[in-house]
């Protein structure tokens, strides 16, 4: 399957990066305005996904140790974005969680509810 | 200099610092450390430990004098966390933000948090408003608020059943 690839975005004590089919956010978003690295670069890959006709992207967010609310509502705008599309161009996000960071199981639960039929939230085997 | 404290606790804590954005980090996972003694669910302790993050944000936006104070205090005889925020603001902003929890009070905490996300997206040039409603539906407490007109202090209180 055609894949993407971004390079990596090492700022504000997080990192952002994506490779194939899989986007990653890890390190510790408490940064006042996280939108000022994380919507560029999700911007982008929301292009390239459409772009490239990607059906399903998985966002691991296993190594994310903390995620503060402006940082919640960037993947709100992701989330809205793509449930905004024309039936045609819309793809699935799968969340890829940690059962480590207890916030990620109620964080992303509830962002799962704001477009179910968009998303879906899967927490990863620890022993893998 | 007498050194003020609540006595009859299960721990008590009692932070001073200059609202600088960098402390709010570490003063999380203090306050989680703090927690782990006496408490074993880790669950709990994160959502008191991204309670106090969310609201030590909140007083260092809206700060208009140095300092913020936050006090974290396990009840002995009750099974709950007590969460309180003070720092110096303005009487329209502690007003819009009484206003903003008597609002929420009226809500299911998962319709308010859902309806709080498609609103914060709206205007992206104003902070997110999802921290109360996040303490208030993943954390499940009760979030109160008293303003101290003459010291022009706001509190924000989160209590925690644990």
């Amino acid at each position: 399957m055609a894949g993407i690839k971004i390079d990596p975005v090492i700022k504000g004590g997080m990192e952002l990066k994506a490779e194939g089919t899989t986007v990653y956010i890890s390190g510790c978003v408490n940064h006042p305005s996280p939108g000022m690295f994380i919507e560029p670069f999700i911007t982008e890959v929301h292009n390239k996904i459409l772009e490239k006709k990607i059906k399903e992207i998985v966002v691991n967010i296993t190594d994310l140790r903390f995620l503060n609310s402006a940082g919640i509502r960037e993947l709100v705008d992701w989330v809205m974005k793509l449930s905004a599309l024309e039936e045609g161009k819309k793809y699935k996000i799968k969340f890829l969680c940690s059962s480590e960071y207890q916030w990620q199981e109620s964080s992303m639960t509830t962002l799962v509810y704001l477009s179910p039929e968009c998303t879906s939230k899967e927490t990863a085997n620890p022993l893998e | 200099m007498e050194i003020k404290y609540q006595r009859n606790t299960n721990g008590y804590l009692d932070i001073t610092f200059h609202p600088k954005w960098d402390y709010i980090a570490i003063t999380r996972l203090y306050v989680e450390n703090f927690l782990l003694i006496n408490m074993a669910d880790k669950e709990n302790i994160h959502k008191v430990g991204t309670a106090a993050s969310e609201l030590l944000e909140n007083a260092n936006k809206f700060s208009i004098e140095n300092g913020i104070r936050m006090i974290v205090k396990k009840s002995k005889v009750d099974k709950i966390v007590l969460l309180s925020v003070f720092n110096k603001t303005t009487k329209e902003n502690a007003e819009k933000l009484m206003k903003r929890i008597e609002e929420m009070d009226k809500w299911d905490s998962l319709d308010y948090y859902i309806y709080r996300m498609k609103e914060s997206v709206k205007n992206k040039k104003e902070s997110s408003q999802l921290g109360l409603a996040r303490i208030n539906h993943e954390g499940q407490a009760q979030i109160s608020a008293f303003f101290d007109k003459e010291e022009g202090v706001i509190e924000v209180k989160a209590i925690f059943c644990i």
